[in-house]
């Protein structure tokens, strides 16, 4: 983006368009030789549920550390062949945080979620307020980008009510002063975030500004009406309060159109297929794949830097309905009708149960997972940065699990596995890592610092001495060798 | 050490250090007590007797817990001891302590069928502000905009409320998308109007009834529509030209324009949005007072149409008459008569039976086709239908043995479609099954989803909880697989047999007892006698009052017969028409459900009774205040 502006000024100085030609092929010089300036991103991804990864059957860890190969490619990547370079593998990662939540009770479903994405303890599973003390790692990038926005998208997710409510808790990052909240509708998230790619001023900004009144009454009459409520209902006026003053901002200050880039179709998901839970395999798939595509999108147009996905929440009934592609069934096992996670919770080693699910159903349901985080991978690396480096290159993309294998078979599990694809740029994908000695949160750290975000450690030390160990944060936090 | 014996129920209890184990068998129909015990406590329950040394871990739950446990304990076992407790009367609802999902709250005493209660001075409650649910708003702008758009469904889909419905305050989150979403929909919705100008019966020839170039027009049209949008009397400050309606219509700069604007600032208006209750007492916790009768009207209408009131309630409202007995019992019959009333039949089917999954279940996927799917599910359409235009008793939904079948549903049941009819209409028909948990829509959708094998734990879940209102906890962590079969043609109730033996037995026994209850239908809610040649299905058992069953006919016409039956479908209705869940500090609200269901849920009565008793309840026309 900077180098457009100097562009600018360059003719200006120049006074003519003669120099153009000869302008432009040394801003492309200049650019394809200094790829530390493009934009650098992050995508965390959140598996739900658990996986398999035991002593006796290491699946995700059973490559040797080194390069990974199609030959000792581990059980869920080996559909995905053409994209082991792009991936590594942390093998047997500490998630410290992890296993004090797990230890909270309810296998550590409940604080999955929060505990993986902000690398804390939710030390209340009771409320939404959850005891976290600080924002997601997501959030904590966003608020340092220039954008300072995040996008952040979930499937088939119940977060209103309830114990999901729980389960969804660290939606308390707050960011711009609002709470971040999932958007699950790739339509919504088109409507919202793409329309100055459009090559026009909004007409619905129009509206506001030429008559502002339009939202002052209703902010006044708001006003009004809090005051005649109790504590509680007030507090829910004041969400109401609180989104018409953002809404305001938002139509009062949309950035000018940008004409570098190029408005992506809008999606054809329906937008009456939105439910969270119990949602069909078919609108679960094309939901995450046209969120990929608008990240892709936003990614190349630097509408954002900073991005967090949720596949599905602690406990969700997607059923995958043989909407993907039978080449990812593992020993033929396919998983079509079958909730999430029931199937995590039924993963014998070696067989069916009673249920009908086992072991390879489970290794089946952890490639449909990476079918959609390699799409997203490869849509990154289809489009390029303006130092002409391919976005991937300079993008973290990252999954993983934050809750035990599907059993909580604390016992003989190795950890959940965390995998690392994309920035090349800055880091060396392709391996099997040992990551025995780090702690999620040296991983957060190492991503920091990837991402220049100068964190001295990974969190304030006061941050871990709530309530002792709880926090799974600690100081002193090292360098992961990505 | 602390050994706690609960008096007249035979449970004894010793906890050391946080370590708690039940030292003696549990009655039968304490097995739900004992299953809140045990998922709060972690504790096992032993068929034998324990001793003290043989306590359980309580699976390292934390130190907070061996502080809490004592006290949570006593708590518990008072309330336990206070009421004689049938299994099925607990409500679902709870979240005493951290941690607890919905259907916990061993604490509460007031989770116990009230007996020796008023339910005329009982104390009402506070429903909370709420916005309205996406069905309601697109319900509501269709009215007041006369628009056939459905902008509620862009918006974020709702999921049930700790109350199982989708209009509970609690689930109705207000977030800074969704407003950006209202204010999307509010200018399409206000631009629609404006184009349908010189449309025949278009909005604009019926939001404008006067001729625009007089100088008056604009306040009677903008007065006219704020008030039907507001749904209460305006106030002058609403309508003022400085602040109010009138400066916005003005400063729109032309009457198309004015009216344009109008509409998105009502629509964005929070008294558009959302469902406010106020009165002068509205902000003392100690004091309770009576709905006006404008927000009697949004109750109602939003109860039985999940729309906006319609004139003939706003004419009530505005003579001040509504709230009079008599009226309120006419008016809820008038609503439940009108087709709008399909509202509260969509919501039993999708949210009461819980059938809103499965209308998106792919049954090609299944080996059945879709038709079968939506076969299914209009059966269940087709008997709310019925009892709501022909105002049946509410305790058909339990004991009703007529199934309603079209061609397909007709054939797969085996039965004989009439000849000469339409094979797409739903027609009457006795068969085998009795009420709507016999329906195939519900049999396949609590069966676990796939094709050959049905899920009895998932199907007396569903029972418990919907129909019993005694929805026990989800699973504890670490819970153990089934044992493998070691015999060929093992059937699930063997299988499930360790459940009733073993420390899932507090839960289990009355889910399982239910579920296998069920197993004379199959995956698809077909009859069935045996599961292979050779192989029975053996559907008895019995309910903890004694009542026995030989198969799941009869197990769901004994389930129709349950007391706790009666005064669970109270409840769910009572929390549907308040928008929440019970209060769990009192008992009133039991109280009140209770009375109104061995009242209304009767053999004799009509589904209308029911409506009418909740509406001229105390916790229906009254409100409690809350604190500033």
């Amino acid at each position: 983006m900077n180098f457009k502006i100097n562009r600018r000024g360059l003719l200006t100085s120049a006074g003519g368009f003669a120099a153009l030609p000869l302008l432009e092929m040394l801003s492309s010089k200049r650019a394809l030789a200094d790829a530390s300036s493009d934009p650098r991103r992050l995508v965390m991804i959140h598996f739900p549920n658990g996986t398999v990864t035991r002593q006796n059957n290491p699946t995700w860890f059973s490559a040797p550390d080194g390069p990974v190969t199609p030959s000792n490619a581990p059980i869920p990547f080996q559909p995905f062949s053409g994209n082991l370079g792009d991936f590594t593998i942390l093998k047997f990662l500490t998630q410290s945080a992890r296993q004090a939540t797990y230890n909270l009770g309810g296998g550590g479903h409940q604080g999955s979620k929060p505990c993986f994405f902000t690398g804390q303890v939710p030390s209340n599973l009771g409320t939404n307020a959850s005891g976290l003390s600080g924002d997601s790692f997501d959030v904590m990038y966003a608020k340092l980008t220039p954008q300072k926005k995040s996008f952040y998208l979930a499937n088939a997710e119940q977060y209103t009510d309830g114990l999901d409510g729980v389960r969804f808790n660290y939606e308390l990052s707050r960011l711009n002063g609002q709470n971040v909240v999932p958007e699950i509708n790739p339509v919504r998230l088109f409507q919202s975030n793409f329309s100055m790619l459009m090559g026009g001023v909004p007409p619905l900004k129009s509206d506001y500004q030429r008559n502002p009144k339009i939202l002052e009454v209703p902010t006044a009459a708001a006003q009004t009406l809090r005051a005649q409520l109790g504590k509680d209902d007030r507090l829910r006026l004041d969400a109401y309060l609180s989104g018409l003053g953002d809404l305001k901002t938002k139509l009062g200050s949309q950035p000018p159109p940008t004409t570098s880039c190029q408005a992506p179709p809008s999606p054809t998901v329906d937008l009456a297929t939105t439910n969270q839970r119990s949602l069909s395999g078919k609108s679960y798939f094309d939901r995450m794949l046209a969120f990929n595509s608008l990240i892709a999108v936003a990614f190349q147009c630097d509408l954002i830097r900073s991005v967090a996905i949720s596949f599905g929440d602690e406990s969700n009934f997607v059923t995958y309905n043989g909407a993907y592609p039978s080449g990812l069934n593992y020993n033929g096992a396919s998983v079509a009708l079958q909730a999430d996670h029931s199937l995590s919770h039924n993963t014998p080693i070696g067989g069916s149960n009673s249920g009908g699910f086992g072991f390879n159903e489970n290794m089946t349901r952890d490639r449909l997972h990476l079918f959609l985080v390699v799409d997203l991978v490869n849509k990154l690396k289809a489009i390029t940065d303006p130092s002409g480096s391919k976005v991937l290159d300079n993008t973290i993309v990252m999954g993983g699990f934050c809750v035990d294998d599907g059993q909580h078979d604390g016992a003989s599990s190795l950890g959940s596995p965390v995998v690392v694809a994309g920035g090349k740029n800055f880091m060396s994908p392709g391996r099997s890592l040992n990551a025995t000695n780090f702690d999620l949160n040296d991983l957060y750290f190492t991503f920091a610092s990837k991402l220049g975000m100068n964190l001295s450690s990974f969190y304030p030390i006061d941050q871990i001495t709530v309530n002792g160990n709880r926090t799974g944060r600690k100081a002193g936090t090292t360098l992961i060798p990505l | 050490m602390f050994v706690f014996s609960l008096r007249n129920n035979g449970l004894q209890v010793s906890c050391l250090r946080g370590r708690c184990a039940f030292l003696s068998t549990t009655p039968p129909d304490l097995q739900i007590v004992k299953c809140r015990l045990c998922y709060v406590f972690r504790c096992t329950f032993p068929e034998r007797p324990m001793t003290t040394n043989q306590a359980i871990d309580r699976d390292s739950r934390g130190t907070v817990f061996a502080v809490m446990v004592p006290a949570f304990l006593l708590m518990s076992c008072q309330g336990f001891v206070l009421q004689t407790p049938a299994p099925s009367g607990l409500p679902a609802e709870g979240n005493g302590m951290p941690g607890q999902p919905p259907g916990m709250n061993p604490g509460d005493p007031t989770q116990m069928p009230p007996t020796n209660c008023d339910p005329t001075s009982a104390a009402p409650g506070h429903s909370a502000l709420r916005r309205l649910t996406n069905t309601e708003y697109t319900n509501t702008v269709q009215a007041l905009l006369f628009t056939a758009k459905t902008p509620g469904s862009s918006f974020q889909e709702v999921a049930k409320g700790p109350s199982g419905f989708t209009n509970d305050a609690e689930a109705l989150v207000i977030y800074p998308a969704l407003i950006s979403g209202y204010y999307d929909a509010a200018s399409a919705l206000a631009k629609d109007v404006v184009a349908s100008k010189g449309v025949a019966n278009g909005a604009w020839s019926k939001l404008v009834t006067c001729d625009q170039l007089q100088p008056a027009c604009a306040t009677s049209t903008v007065s006219k529509l704020a008030k039907r949008a507001l749904r209460r009397a305006l106030t002058a400050d609403d309508l003022s030209s400085t602040n109010g309606l009138l400066a916005v219509f003005n400063a729109g700069g032309s009457f198309e324009q004015g009216l344009q604007d109008v509409v998105v600032s009502l629509l964005m208006h929070p008294e558009f949005t959302t469902i406010p209750i106020l009165d002068a007492k509205a902000l003392d916790s100690s004091a309770t007072f009576q709905l006006d009768d404008f927000e009697l009207a949004n109750r109602l209408s939003y109860f039985l149409w999940q729309s906006m009131p319609d004139d003939p309630l706003f004419a009530l409202a505005e003579s001040g008459t509504l709230h009079e007995p008599a009226t309120v019992a006419a008016q809820v019959k008038r609503l439940l008569a009108d087709p709008k009333a399909q509202a509260l039949r969509n919501t039993l089917r999708d949210e009461f039976a819980e059938l809103s999954a499965l209308a998106r279940v792919d049954f090609l996927q299944l080996g059945q086709t879709n038709a079968l799917r939506d076969a299914m599910i209009g059966e269940t359409n087709a008997f709310f239908t019925d009892m709501l235009s022909n105002d049946r008793s509410a305790l058909s939904i339990f004991t009703n043995q007529q199934s309603f079948v079209n061609k397909t549903l007709a054939d797969f049941y085996g039965l004989t479609f009439p000849v000469g009819t339409n094979v797409n209409s739903f027609v009457p028909m006795t068969g085998d099954r009795t009420g709507v948990g016999a329906h195939a829509s519900v049999l396949t959708n609590t069966a676990g989803g796939t094709a050959t094998f049905t899920n009895p734990i998932k199907r007396g879940h569903w029972v418990t909880k919907q129909l019993m209102c005694a929805e026990p906890p989800p699973p504890p962590p670490n819970i153990p697989l089934l044992p493998a079969a070691t015999q060929p043609n093992t059937t699930i109730r063997q299988l499930l047999d360790a459940h009733v033996r073993g420390p899932c037995s507090g839960c289990h026994v009355t889910m399982d007892n239910i579920g296998l209850g069920a197993e004379n239908y199959d995956a698809f809610g077909r009859w069935r006698t045996q599961y292979a040649p050779n192989v029975a299905v053996d559907a008895t058992g019995r309910f903890s009052d004694g009542s026995t069953f030989s198969n799941s006919r009869d197990m769901y016409l004994v389930l129709g017969k349950q007391p706790a039956v009666k005064s669970c479908f109270a409840q769910q209705m009572m929390k549907l028409a308040l928008a929440r869940s019970f209060n769990k500090r009192t008992t009133d609200d039991y109280c009140v459900a209770t009375s109104i269901g061995e009242a209304a849920v009767t053999e004799t009565g009509h589904f209308s009774d029911l409506i009418v008793r909740i509406a001229l309840s105390n916790q229906f026309l009254r409100q409690s205040g809350e604190a500033p």
